[in-house]
Formats: C-alpha cells, sequence, structure tokens
C-alpha cells in the first residue's frame, strides 16, 4: 500500500540544519495498522506529513528517499496530483480537532466541501451523504449536527467529525496523528473502537502516530518505535512490546507508571 | 505519627456563567459540590478524574488560590475559609503547577526564583544563607548548580519543573498540591520527575494530593484514591482495592478504558456540562445501573466498609 524508502528530512535554521528524519524505511501493507510510537522530537509528526509532501519546504528539505503509493513515488509527483491524493486517497486525523476544523463554518458545509472536492457527489446527494457520514461515525442527531458551529460541540464529537471528514473520500489510507491526545480516556475508548470499526468495514490501511504506547497497544497490528529521527525496532505489535529488542524501547517501556500489584500495570 | 493536616468538609465552588451583550450572569457553573476529603500527614492521596470535573478547581479552593462559596477547609484543625489563612498555612501548603512553562516568571533566572520564596517567609537571616539554601535546592531537585544563573527557557520541561518543584520546597511546606505535574511531560522525563516526588516525598515525609487525569500516574504514586465525577467525590478508597475491586460504576468506566481492566462495559456517552448537571446522581446518564430512583435522589458518599466511600445506590 505505502513504501517509505531511505527518507531523509532536514529542517534548516539560519544557523544550522537539524535532521529530523533520518533515512527511514517503512511500509504499510493492505488493511494494516501500523503504529509509529516516540517521544516529542522523535520526527513522527514530520514523517507522517512528509508522506503527502505536506511539509513546508523549505525549511523543511528532503534529501533523499521515495515515498510509494499506488505504484506512484509522491515525492516526484506534480502539485496537482498531491491536492488529489491529500484528502482523497490518503487522509489525515490531526491531534487537536479543535483547531482543524473551520471556526466559521458549519459542520455541514465543511463535509459537503470535502465530498465536493473529492466525490461525485453535489448538492442534496452530498447533504445526504454528508449525514450518512455523521451517523456512521456515531454522531446523534446527525441532521441538527450538520447545521452546528464547531464551537457548540464538545471534543469527542469535533474528532468523530474529524474522523467522518477524513473517511468523506473513501481512502484507502488514513493517517491518525495523535488521535485521542486531546482526549479524555473515556472518549479516547470510544474514538479507539470507532477507529477499529471503520478499518474492518473498509479495509482501510491506517497509520497511527502516537506517544501513547496504550493507545497503541489497542489499534496497531505493527509496531514501529521512532527516536532521534530514526526507526529502532519494528515488529509486531505484540511481540516488540513483550520482548523489545532496542535499549529505547526497553527504556520507552520501562518509563510507563505501573500500578503496584495490577497485572497488564505497563 | 501521622496527624490530621487538611480537612475539607462539604466544599463547593460555584462560579458566575455569564452571557450576553450585557455580560448578564445567567446561571451558576457548580465546579465544585460538596467534597469531603481528609489528609493525613506523610500520605499520598490521589484525585483522579476527566478533564472538567473541578480537580484543578479544588486545587485552587485548598490553597486559596479562589475562595469557596459553601463549605470549610481546615489545616491542623484550623478553618482558614475565606481569606484568613495565615501566613504559615500559605507556607506549609504549595502547589505545583501542571505547566511549569506558565508557572515560571520567563525573565527571572532560576537563582532569583528559588530566592525569592525564602526571602518572602522569611526563612533565611543572611544572604550566605541565602545562597546555601538555594544550593541545597537545586541539588535536591538534581539539577547542577550553574542552573542558577539560566533563564526557564534555557531549560528542558523536566528540568523546569524541577525547578517548579524545588520552588514549592523552598519553604520548607507540609503538604504539596500536584496538579497533573507530569502531563506536560514525555513518559521517560515524567517517569523521572515522579521518581525524585517519590524520593523527596519519603525523605521529607510530606503529603502529597496528586491530581491527575492518568490512572497509571496515580496509581504507580497513591497510597489512597479518590475519584470525581462532575465536581463530586464517587468513591475512596485505599489503592489497591480501588483498583481490584472498583465499587462505583464510574471508577470502572475509568479503569476499563485505561486498559487496566477487561470487563467489556458499553459506555458512548460523554461528560454532561456542568451547567445544567443531571439531578440526582450526576453519573446515572452513562450508567448501566441507573434506575428511576438515581433522577431523583442524589446518592451520598457513604463508608460501605473501612476506609471505602461510595456514592451509589445500588453499590456495593
Amino acid at each position: 500500500m505505502l513504501d517509505i524508502q531511505h527518507l531523509t528530512i532536514e529542517f534548516a535554521t539560519r544557523t544550522e540544519r537539524v535532521c529530523a528524519v533520518n533515512d527511514v524505511s517503512l511500509s504499510i501493507g493492505a488493511g494494516e495498522m501500523l503504529g509509529l510510537v516516540g517521544e516529542s522530537g522523535s520526527g513522527k509528526t514530520t514523517l507522517g506529513l512528509a508522506v503527502t509532501r505536506l511539509l513546508p519546504e523549505p525549511p523543511a528539505i528532503i534529501r533523499q528517499g521515495a515515498v510509494h503509493f499506488q505504484g506512484r513515488d509522491l515525492l516526484q509527483q506534480p502539485l496537482r496530483t498531491l491536492h488529489r491524493v491529500r484528502g482523497g486517497d490518503i487522509a489525515y486525523v490531526f491531534q487537536e480537532p479543535a483547531t482543524s476544523l473551520n471556526p466559521v463554518l458549519t459542520v455541514g458545509r465543511q463535509l459537503v466541501e470535502m465530498l465536493e472536492l473529492h466525490t461525485a457527489q453535489r448538492g442534496r446527494a452530498a447533504q445526504q451523504a454528508a449525514m450518512g457520514l455523521l451517523q456512521r461515525v456515531g454522531i446523534p442527531a446527525a441532521e441538527a449536527r450538520l447545521r452546528s458551529y464547531p464551537h457548540e460541540l464538545s471534543g469527542g464529537t469535533k474528532q468523530r467529525i474529524m474522523i467522518a471528514m477524513a473517511i468523506a473520500s473513501q481512502p484507502r489510507l488514513l493517517i491518525a496523528d495523535e488521535p485521542t491526545t486531546a482526549l479524555d480516556v473515556t472518549l479516547e475508548r470510544q474514538i479507539v473502537a470507532l477507529l477499529k470499526q471503520l478499518q474492518r468495514d473498509f479495509s482501510l490501511s491506517m497509520l497511527v502516530i502516537s506517544h501513547n504506547i496504550h493507545l497503541i497497544r489497542q489499534l496497531a497490528d505493527r509496531l514501529a518505535v521512532m527516536w532521534q529521527g530514526q526507526i529502532v525496532e519494528v515488529g509486531p505489535a505484540q511481540r516488540v512490546l513483550q520482548q523489545p529488542q532496542h535499549d529505547y524501547t526497553k527504556h520507552l517501556l520501562a518509563a510507563q507508571p505501573r500500578v503496584a500489584g495490577l497485572a497488564g500495570g505497563a | 505519627m501521622s496527624e490530621l493536616l487538611l480537612e475539607l468538609r462539604g466544599v463547593t465552588k460555584q462560579f458566575p456563567y455569564r452571557s450576553g451583550p450585557l455580560r448578564r450572569v445567567v446561571g451558576q457553573i457548580a465546579a465544585v459540590r460538596g467534597v469531603d476529603l481528609a489528609i493525613q500527614s506523610g500520605e499520598i492521596v490521589g484525585l483522579v478524574g476527566e478533564s472538567g470535573c473541578g480537580k484543578s478547581t479544588l486545587a485552587k479552593l485548598i490553597t486559596q488560590l479562589e475562595p469557596v462559596s459553601a463549605g470549610r477547609i481546615a489545616y491542623r484543625g484550623q478553618s482558614f475559609t475565606n481569606g484568613h489563612a495565615s501566613l504559615a498555612m500559605h507556607r506549609e501548603i504549595q502547589l505545583v503547577f501542571q505547566d511549569p512553562t506558565s508557572s515560571l516568571n520567563p525573565l527571572q533566572r532560576v537563582g532569583a526564583t528559588l530566592r525569592e520564596p525564602l526571602r518572602l517567609h522569611r526563612l533565611v537571616s543572611s544572604a550566605g544563607a541565602c545562597d546555601e539554601a538555594v544550593e541545597r535546592l537545586l541539588a535536591m531537585v538534581g539539577l547542577p548548580q550553574s542552573y542558577q544563573r539560566r533563564f526557564p527557557r534555557e531549560l528542558s520541561g523536566g528540568e523546569r519543573q524541577r525547578v517548579a518543584i524545588a520552588r514549592a520546597l523552598a519553604v520548607e511546606p507540609k503538604l504539596l498540591i500536584l496538579d497533573e505535574p507530569v502531563a506536560s511531560l514525555d513518559v521517560s522525563i515524567g517517569a523521572q520527575v515522579l521518581e525524585l516526588l517519590r524520593r523527596l516525598q519519603q525523605e521529607r515525609q510530606l503529603a502529597y494530593l496528586l491530581i491527575s487525569h492518568d490512572l497509571r500516574v496515580i496509581g504507580s504514586m497513591c497510597q489512597r484514591i479518590a475519584v470525581m465525577y462532575l465536581g463530586r467525590i464517587v468513591e475512596e478508597a485505599p489503592a489497591a482495592h480501588l483498583f481490584r475491586q472498583p465499587a462505583h460504576p464510574y471508577t470502572e468506566l475509568l479503569l476499563e478504558s485505561a486498559g487496566l481492566r477487561h470487563a467489556g462495559i458499553e459506555d458512548q456517552g460523554e461528560l454532561p456540562s456542568p451547567l445544567h448537571p443531571p439531578s440526582g446522581c450526576a453519573f446515572r446518564t452513562r450508567c448501566p445501573l441507573a434506575q428511576p430512583r438515581c433522577t431523583e435522589e442524589n446518592p451520598l458518599l457513604l463508608e460501605k466498609a473501612s476506609g471505602r466511600f461510595v456514592a451509589c445506590h445500588f453499590r456495593p
């Protein structure tokens, strides 16, 4: 599905160059959920954005590498092609739904805009489809919600709407960057269930980026650990979590607070 | 010997809710609704709940940053409700905030930040003694002496939180209120800060009220845990009991959501608005056990077994 090869990305400041992603190779199979875990500054978000060249260049410089998606190297495609791919075949869900939604447009307008951009649906058909999408992501009273503005909605509902917008174009690959970090733990659980459901129903491929090992544990089939711009370990999620090979992975798992006397406390 | 340090009785806080062009008060948001809580000296008590449940407001009430609307807060048996706290009480209860970036003065070097409380509370008699005290504080939180000359922006997040802890400890408090002390830190840095807090608590026999949304952080630190939902404490129990045998359905939901229990609880709800809290039991809108009685009658926080308090009509 997606094949990243030897990708190296640098950020240039006036005085120095910082290597954010260093010779990373990573692939995601069809219908696979890949978890990318790492701490702040490890380069995981940069990597996610670089897949469709969403990084502002400059300051970012893609030094080398290739991102193969559906037989094409996305890094070599003209902007017009990328516009179609972004939000089309590859959709994003970002961390903070409050800042990703347009505050002055209703939810309905924003969903219809997505549908008109990326599908053949127009007008009333698009309205109907938008309502279907809201029902799909478990939002009650979908018709009323279409007329709501983002500030009228709770954080959990906003994130559901972000997910609805992401699946509007029936993407092949969903890149979810810290999809639950702004949410409380009970809502995180609901969003996890929703993402799993969608992945099953549409056999979506998913790249889930997070610092949160518990989130990744629940979602990912395969797990990649990123540290200082490099993938230090990759493998089946269960194996990496139970028998980490790399020192950094061990360190990261050991740093999880442990509840005394409780199995699975890690 | 442990003694009762802090006691809260029916503590309530309402904020006026303003709306419209004239900013008229159109309602009251009850952030904290009749909270009872006691903390013994040398004890680590955890307060866990989701955003908007009133945990941070409670921290502000205890440290007198906000006046209470009703109820009583007593420190060592002396009530200090609303602005009558002595300087000594202010000294003995200290607060560490979630985000050290905004709670440290960006224009003040670390050394000056640590000197200020020492002088304010007249804990040092001379400049020499003050310098020594600052050196001791930095050593205590594991920072090099050279950091005295640094500004907060020259420190990492974890180092800043160490400075914030050192500042709180400068006045030799008995009770630290830790409001999400590691929520803004990466997990490996957070682990180091928690380790530091554990060590300091043992060395100095401190009492902590640790406030967090993260059950794992709470569970790894605390002896006793209170669970808060929409301004009320719904369960309070020794940590081991709470994790092994939660009594309140909300505690069960929290544990399940954090992956610490696997009982297959269904949940599609969200925290109701504190502007219009549900009548009766606040959790009834999400509760699998809810009955008509829960709409009418607010369950009181009752001691169901020794040291176990539960606010539910049907549990245990």
